[in-house]
């Protein structure tokens, strides 16, 4: 198969099948996650290279992720609901010191890793201090704190 | 008109509005959207849109399921090496063993029980299928192999029954139709070969 079509048809079904698998908070990634990163990563490389090791050929797929990864990111420029659609949006999970379980829970968020963040970024004690925790687009937990 | 006027004061609208608030609708059964999302108002200057968002949850439900269900046919064989793949053809005491499903440059193998007849057992590949496989190894190894109006011969020394097993290898993907002889008894292959 052309070179071309397989860096395409990778990238897309990587991009949806992250999208889907949803968005987890970065601080709850463990090592296991890491390794599992790595396992995708080198199943991925067999199927974009197949029997194909020549310069070229990596030249070739090199340019196709790279300009896939270009097109997605000036159609997300200039249509707003696709970045939407491939990256998601942030999302409020406390609110002025409750948190929302149910936007918690299906974000698989849980509040001791929102307390994490909380004590790592301000050095917060409890729930109560927190104005706002958001789940960011990139995974990560912003905390807003009341000020005092 | 007064005989029309439902004792409590209800008329019929009410009571049709009344009855469906105290359905259960179908989705909470189904535990598809049990559980209430929060719907709040912040000073945050941020893009949350929490219909979205809700969008998002249920279409990864959908998707959920999809990936489940694309493991349990990788299972049963629908992408190859399993039960949906094999199968096994016979006709007059021979018997072939092919793959229905095969994957591009995954290697796969037929198997073939026959009766020799003379002291030999002759088999007939066709263009289509030469074009498509690739044959890496033949088990036993055949004493003649020749072209023949562009199908491949290959012919084995054997007295009575013998087991051959030809190591293929997909060279292109897409389906293939075609027919494969052994001796005199010719298998329609059914195939297709995934990218």
């Amino acid at each position: 198969m052309n070179p071309v079509y397989r860096g395409l048809s990778i990238y897309l079904f990587i991009l949806v099948l992250f999208r889907i698998m949803g968005k987890k908070s970065l601080s709850d990634a463990t090592t296991f996650d890491f390794v599992l990163l790595l396992i995708i990563s080198e199943v991925t490389q067999q199927a974009l290279v197949g029997q194909d090791f020549s310069i070229t050929g990596s030249f070739i797929l090199i340019t196709t992720l790279v300009t896939t990864d270009l097109v997605f990111s000036l159609l997300k420029e200039n249509f707003p609901f696709i970045g939407k659609a491939t990256e998601g949006l942030p999302l409020v999970i406390v609110n002025k010191g409750k948190p929302l379980t149910g936007r918690m829970r299906k974000t698989k968020v849980s509040e001791d890793d929102i307390m994490e963040s909380a004590r790592a970024s301000f050095g917060l004690e409890k729930m109560d201090d927190i104005k706002y925790a958001i789940l960011e687009k990139s995974g990560q937990i912003t905390i807003v704190p009341f000020s005092r | 008109m007064a005989e029309d006027k439902h004792p409590l004061g209800l008329n019929d609208r009410s009571v049709f509005v009344y009855r469906h608030k105290n359905l259960t609708p179908v989705w909470t059964i189904c535990g598809v959207m049990k559980e209430e999302v929060e719907r709040i108002q912040t000073s945050l200057q941020i893009d949350e849109d929490i219909d979205l968002h809700m969008k998002s949850w249920r279409v990864q439900r959908v998707g959920w399921g999809h990936m489940v269900s694309f493991l349990l046919l990788a299972i049963l064989g629908l992408f190859g090496n399993g039960l949906l793949s094999e199968r096994t053809l016979g006709k007059g005491g021979t018997f072939l063993t092919y793959d229905r499903f095969t994957r591009f440059e995954n290697d796969t193998e037929m198997e073939i029980e026959a009766q020799s007849v003379n002291g030999k057992i002759s088999v007939v590949l066709p263009p289509d299928f030469c074009e498509r496989f690739k044959v890496e190894k033949i088990n036993p190894d055949p004493s003649v192999q020749k072209g023949d109006n562009g199908s491949t011969v290959y012919e084995f020394q054997a007295s009575g029954r013998a087991h051959l097993t030809l190591f293929l290898s997909p060279r292109s993907h897409g389906s293939l139709r075609c027919r494969v002889a052994v001796n005199e008894a010719e298998f329609e292959i059914v195939n297709f070969i995934y990218p």
